[in-house]
């Protein structure tokens, strides 16, 4: 199947519900078609791409779409239906990169105290160690667990520096979830994603979502602090050379803390979910 | 093949980074703590971040994304996430030949490039971007006429030229003026533009000034013809 | 507390009053408003507060201030001693190269400002006519940096900073968030990026999202890269 096909497959995230803020016809743009997302005075949606209608779900706070008839099921995250959460939908991002960059970028952990500097992580505790990775067989679905980070200020909620234990789940290609100790409960884990809306192979927009225990923070902190996070990330995503992921194993090196990043390429590749990829060793100046 | 002026010596200090184009490649050059200086492919080879966002520790030119360090020798040489690791020597990047001369950095990708010969004792006085080839400058350039402060005119007199080097001679100035040109990708040039001798404020002004002319009369005419 | 801050994390001219803050060493409170996605600065609750609509907002007992401008000017007197970063009143014409580039940090926000908005969120714009006028906003400044230089003049109204320096400073460094290819990377400006060092240099300087950290100021006892040296 080619990547195209495989990619028309998914749910992809192209609005928050309810937002007053959106105009009645929005225009964006879906694995290189442009599409027009129109609400009805009764709240109501639909997508129309050159004539054709596509489907729209509501999840997460979200609008999603897809191009086919017959899509997969959106994956689960049953953290969204404890209702004592706060759910928070961080507003959308646009960054010139691939899609898989971007969910790649967040799987990462060793940057944090270069990117992320004194927030998610502070020299000299660079240190990444051994964590494990596995693949869900049953949902397919690449889960990294054990993974262990000093933070100074892991989430707006803390006070102080801890050690911060996360597991990843990407249960699409786009799309990626954190789970973290939560700093004010150690019963519960906070839960942040990032959902990825691929406009093209080499441009995305990114719609990040929080479902938090924090009951001190104001709305306004929550949003600020993860955009805050990703446009530190935006900073790194929009200068990696080639813009698509390469795939290519012999492409670019990695190292032990990169399981995650690893297990995610190969995974990409069994599934043959590769729009936004680079599958073989090209120059890399014209990525 | 030539070897590409990417700027003067003197805008680039010690633990400083620049980023270069040289014959349509992207490079990344920097001095170390101690003035080494270094170009390199643009391209950290871990997950593709260009280095010329990193940043210069003592001898080493480190990574803006995972803090990679890689030596004057372009070797990687501290993993931050692996401190107890030593790295493999085959973690290095492509390395570009690079020299000072003439008060001029000049990069080059082949092996025994030359930088052109032009005369010594000149002062640098501006790095000009241009939205347009280095071709088209310099057909601008033979004749090119400026007003002067005074309420004359600046006159050039092309009186020298080799490949991507001019000279010229400005009488009102009574100095000549030497043109080094640096093409970059999309119809985009650097003009690096050194005076003969010494060369204070004023005049320096004056020929910046008049440089913005040219530059407003390229883009004019190259804007007009495209 | 010297003052109330309303603030956004990634608005460049909240930046502005954050950046010089941390400079004097001056302790604020910071009341965080949601710009994007709720655009929570045009609220009803507000605009109570400053009818202008913007961000940032600055509150003392005794006045609320809405231009960043202004902004940096009474910190500037209230808490620098030293004179450097407002000329002192003996000294007009400094004075007048200060509020000249003050004036002109106006035409950053507008050009690459609003640039950078759209390419974050897409907000409408007429992209040709920004990036155009980006351009020449930063030619216009590398034009001056590069004057002043030739006079051994680092800053854009002397040899030491002023608040002029500041308020451009944020827009010129996120120049990049606009993207590639539209001219205003800042490797086609030589002047520029060397006046970016030396404010990233300033003690107090804190960067915000955009603005890459100054990693080689920390202080590391061994080059880590040298740890392996002996063993060679």
């Amino acid at each position: 199947m080619n990547p195209i096909e495989r990619a028309k497959q998914d749910w992809y995230p192209i609005a928050i519900v309810n937002d007053p803020r959106r105009p009645k016809f929005y225009a964006t743009r879906v694995l290189g078609r442009d599409i027009v997302l129109e609400t009805k005075m009764d709240g109501s949606v639909s997508v129309l791409s050159d004539g054709e209608h596509w489907k729209t779900i509501e999840a997460y706070d979200h609008i999603w779409t897809t191009p086919s008839e017959n899509p997969r099921p959106l994956f689960s995250i049953p953290e969204a239906s404890e209702r004592d959460r706060r759910f928070v939908p961080c507003g959308v991002v646009h960054v010139r990169c691939s899609p898989l960059r971007a969910v790649e970028n967040f799987l990462d952990i060793a940057h944090f105290p270069f990117v992320h500097t004194d927030i998610l992580g502070s020299e000299p505790h660079t240190e990444v160690v051994p964590y494990k990775v596995d693949i869900d067989e049953t949902k397919d679905e690449v889960i990294a667990t054990q993974v262990k980070f000093f933070q100074p200020q892991a989430a707006k909620s803390a006070n102080e520096g801890i050690v911060t234990e996360y597991t990843y789940r990407v249960p699409s290609p786009m799309n990626a979830i954190l789970y973290k100790t939560c700093p004010t409960r150690d019963d519960v884990q906070d839960v942040i994603t990032l959902f990825v809306q691929p406009l093209d192979e080499d441009n995305c927009a990114v719609w990040p979502w929080m479902a938090l225990y924090d009951e001190e923070s104001s709305m306004a902190d929550m949003v600020e602090f993860q955009q805050l996070i990703f446009l530190q990330d935006r900073n790194i995503l929009e200068n990696q050379i080639p813009k698509r992921l390469p795939i290519d194993p012999k492409m670019e090196i990695p190292t032990r803390a990169d399981l995650t990043s690893v297990a995610y390429r190969r995974w990409l590749k069994k599934n043959g979910a590769l729009y936004g990829a680079l599958t073989h060793a090209v120059d890399q100046r014209a990525g | 093949m030539n070897c590409i002026g990417v700027g003067f010596s003197d805008t680039l200090s010690n633990a400083r980074v620049m980023r270069a184009f040289v014959n349509g490649k992207d490079v990344v050059v920097w001095r170390s703590t101690s003035g080494k200086l270094s170009a390199w492919e643009n391209r950290c080879p871990h997950r593709g971040m260009r280095l010329s966002h990193g940043f210069v520790r003592g001898e080493s030119l480190a990574c803006m994304y995972h803090g990679w360090h890689y030596g004057v020798d372009a070797k990687c040489k501290y993993i931050p996430a692996h401190p107890d690791l030593e790295p493999p020597e085959t973690i290095q990047i492509q390395r570009y030949s690079s020299f000072e001369k003439n008060g001029i950095i000049w990069v080059s990708d082949a092996q025994d490039a030359k930088a052109p010969m032009i005369a010594d004792g000149l002062t640098p006085v501006r790095s000009l971007n241009i939205h347009c080839s280095a071709n088209f400058v310099k057909n601008i350039l033979a004749g090119f006429r400026s007003p002067s402060p005074d309420g004359d005119q600046i006159v050039f007199h092309v009186t020298d030229e080799q490949e991507d080097f001019m000279r010229v001679d400005v009488p009102k100035i009574k100095t000549a003026l030497y043109f080094i040109f640096q093409n970059l990708p999309n119809s985009k040039c650097f003009l690096h533009v050194l005076a003969g001798g010494l060369c204070e404020a004023h005049a320096k002004k004056t020929i910046s000034r008049g440089l913005e002319h040219l530059r407003r009369t390229a883009e004019k005419q190259f804007g007009e013809e495209t | 507390m010297e003052f109330t801050l309303y603030d956004y994390a990634l608005s460049g001219n909240c930046y502005k009053i954050r950046l010089f803050a941390s400079i004097l060493g001056v302790d604020y409170e910071k009341i965080s408003v949601e710009f994007h996605p709720s655009a929570d600065h045009k609220s009803e609750a507000m605009l109570q507060v400053s009818p202008a609509g913007t961000l940032p907002i600055l509150k003392t007992d005794e006045m609320v201030l809405s231009e960043t401008q202004a902004m940096l000017f009474w910190m500037a007197k209230k808490f620098d001693r030293s004179g450097m970063w407002w000329p002192k009143d003996d000294n007009p014409v400094a004075q007048a190269f200060v509020l000249q580039w003050l004036g002109f940090s106006g035409d950053l926000t507008a050009t690459i400002g609003q640039a950078r908005l759209n390419s974050l969120f897409q907000t409408p714009i007429d992209k040709d006519k920004i990036i155009k006028a980006s351009v020449v906003a930063l030619r216009r400044l590398e034009a001056h940096l590069t004057e002043q230089s030739f006079e051994q003049k680092k800053f854009l109204a002397g040899v030491s900073p002023t608040i002029a320096d500041l308020a451009c400073f944020p827009y010129v460094a996120l120049s990049g968030d606009v993207g590639a290819g539209f001219g205003l990377e800042h490797d086609n400006y030589p002047a520029i990026r060397n006046w970016i060092y030396e404010i990233k240099s300033l003690p107090g300087f804190i960067a915000m999202p955009g603005i890459f950290e100054m990693h080689q100021l920390k202080d590391h006892e061994i080059d880590p890269a040298e740890r392996f040296r002996a063993k060679g």
